[in-house]
């Protein structure tokens, strides 16, 4: 008996084998580097508040 | 005659680039029509193409497309010569990093997404690296991860990391992997002080022994955020903006300052050499072009020139100077590009993308009749391949240079003189005409391929 609700979730096969370790280790680093990321973002806001002056 | 599809082009059902009657063009199938519309229609193709990023492409009729099932057809600006990663310097190969990373930023904000990152998306253009696969771009879905990060950071993040900490030459790891440089292969390689680098850390370090993860069901939950996709994407372009190389000590770093030319010599070779490009047009391919003098001297005389040298510092300069109609590339004559990838036909050989119109061989013969110990009529037979035409320096023995190459070896060159050399080319070449250069024992000769 085939399972419709796996075939219904699944993504289309990608063009490319992004490999198993990497899209886990993407999502591993999502969120550290988001923070990273908003925190570069406001530092540069805060700089360009200053610089302006 | 028939169009023919190109040798690399046969992965992506999305589309493949052909060549029909002498012109390059690209059909895009019917998988590739909605995303093919975004592109076009949602602006991203155009704002790359105006900002010098993505090749130019001029739509063409479909009844060109050799193959059912196309949706457009279109002809893109050709490249004037395919070159490979593994021929690009530091310079270039970062650059082209950068661009691809680059891309991947303007289309997230557009919703498209580049659903590869190999470095043979890139060629070079006019001196400056320019992304050619168009079909490349699909529609972003929310909370995908890149698919593309792995073969990004073996493509590029690995051999720049492992030329600006090791050594420049590891940059040839590319031609022996050609699809990037294995993780954990790099991360084994790299010097454990890059470990104090988060970039080289998370994006090599980890993610080598990440690799070696085998495939679970839990990878499909694997989400990430669009903006978690944006840092990933700052994250590695701040990588690889951190990954530097400076061109010196090398062996042929400072040849030009250390070469036995007197001013009067120098002047008159390229008189000479000037005077031997005239009256021919179309593609020079200067061989040992070290930093390119040469090189902008055909290119001044509107040569489309390739500057090839086996010397990264050498190619690294010349691609900094960023001379108009040059484009240098790395090349060792004594071992050339071999035709590699599947079927051993996917990337071209060397000889297999010329011959050019002529070619330059100005100090180097001596490397390979003396250095390399390959007889003159090999060269000749090697040269005969390269270029219609040939402007070649013979240097004789009792040039410094040579000597040097002697000193510390038996002289088993007997018929290595000017009669010798004559002798050797005639067979391949009609010898044009013949020059000393002033205040050298060196002879200057132009050449012209003997038809088949």
């Amino acid at each position: 008996m085939v399972d419709l609700t796996l075939i219904a979730q699944h993504t289309p096969l990608a063009y490319l084998d992004g490999g198993t370790g990497s899209m886990l280790l993407q999502a591993g680093l999502a969120g550290l580097l988001t923070v990273g990321y908003f925190m570069k973002s406001q530092w540069a806001a805060v700089k360009s508040i200053f610089s302006r002056k | 005659m028939t169009p023919y599809r190109l040798s690399a082009s046969f992965r992506d059902p999305s589309g493949f680039v052909f060549r029909r009657d002498g012109t390059l063009y690209r059909q895009v199938n019917e998988p590739y029509a909605a995303d093919l519309a975004v592109l076009m229609d949602g602006g991203l193709h155009d704002e790359l193409v105006a900002d010098g990023l993505l090749i130019a492409s001029e739509r063409v009729s479909l009844d060109l497309a050799p193959e059912p099932g196309a949706v457009a057809v279109f002809r893109p600006e050709p490249v004037p010569l395919v070159s490979y990663p593994y021929e690009w310097c530091f310079g270039q190969l970062k650059d082209a990093a950068l661009l691809t990373l680059e891309i991947a930023r303007r289309a997230l904000a557009r919703g498209l997404v580049l659903k590869d990152a190999s470095a043979y998306n890139v060629q070079f253009l006019r001196g400056r690296p320019v992304f050619i696969d168009s079909l490349s771009f699909e529609a972003y879905r929310e909370g995908e991860p890149w698919v593309a990060y792995r073969q990004f950071c073996g493509h590029f993040l690995a051999p720049l990391a492992l030329m600006a900490h090791v050594d420049v030459r590891l940059g040839l790891l590319l031609r022996e992997h050609i699809d990037g440089v294995p993780l954990d292969l790099a991360a084994r390689l790299l010097p454990g002080s890059t470990r104090l680098r988060p970039g080289l850390l998370m994006h090599l370090h980890i993610h080598g022994k990440a690799t070696r993860q085998a495939a679970t069901e839990s990878v499909r939950q694997a989400r990430i955020s669009k903006t978690a996709l944006l840092a990933l994407l700052d994250s590695l372009r701040g990588a690889v903006e951190g990954l530097r190389w400076e061109p010196t000590g090398t062996q042929w770093a400072d040849y030009y300052e250390a070469t036995n030319y007197s001013e009067a010599a120098m002047a008159d070779k390229k008189r000479l050499v000037g005077e031997y490009l005239r009256g021919v047009g179309g593609t020079c391919w200067d061989l040992g072009a070290n930093t390119g003098e040469f090189s902008r001297l055909a290119a001044a005389q509107g040569f489309e020139t390739i500057a090839w040298d086996m010397d990264p510092a050498a190619v690294e300069r010349a691609y900094r100077s960023r001379a108009p109609g040059v484009l240098p590339l790395l090349q060792d004559f004594t071992n050339p590009s071999p035709g590699l990838g599947w079927a051993g036909v996917e990337r071209d050989s060397l000889a297999a993308r010329g011959p050019a119109d002529v070619v330059l061989a100005l100090a180097l013969v001596h490397h390979l009749a003396i250095g390399a110990n390959v007889p003159l009529p090999k060269v000749a037979d090697y040269f005969a391949q390269l270029g219609q035409r040939a402007i070649v320096e013979f240097v004789p023995k009792e040039d410094s240079q040579v000597r040097r190459l002697l000193a510390s070896r038996r002289d088993v060159f007997p018929t290595y003189d000017r009669a010798g050399f004559e002798a050797a080319f005639s067979p391949w070449f009609e010898i044009e005409a013949s020059a000393p250069v002033a205040d050298t024992a060196r002879t200057l000769y132009r050449l012209t391929r003997r038809a088949a």
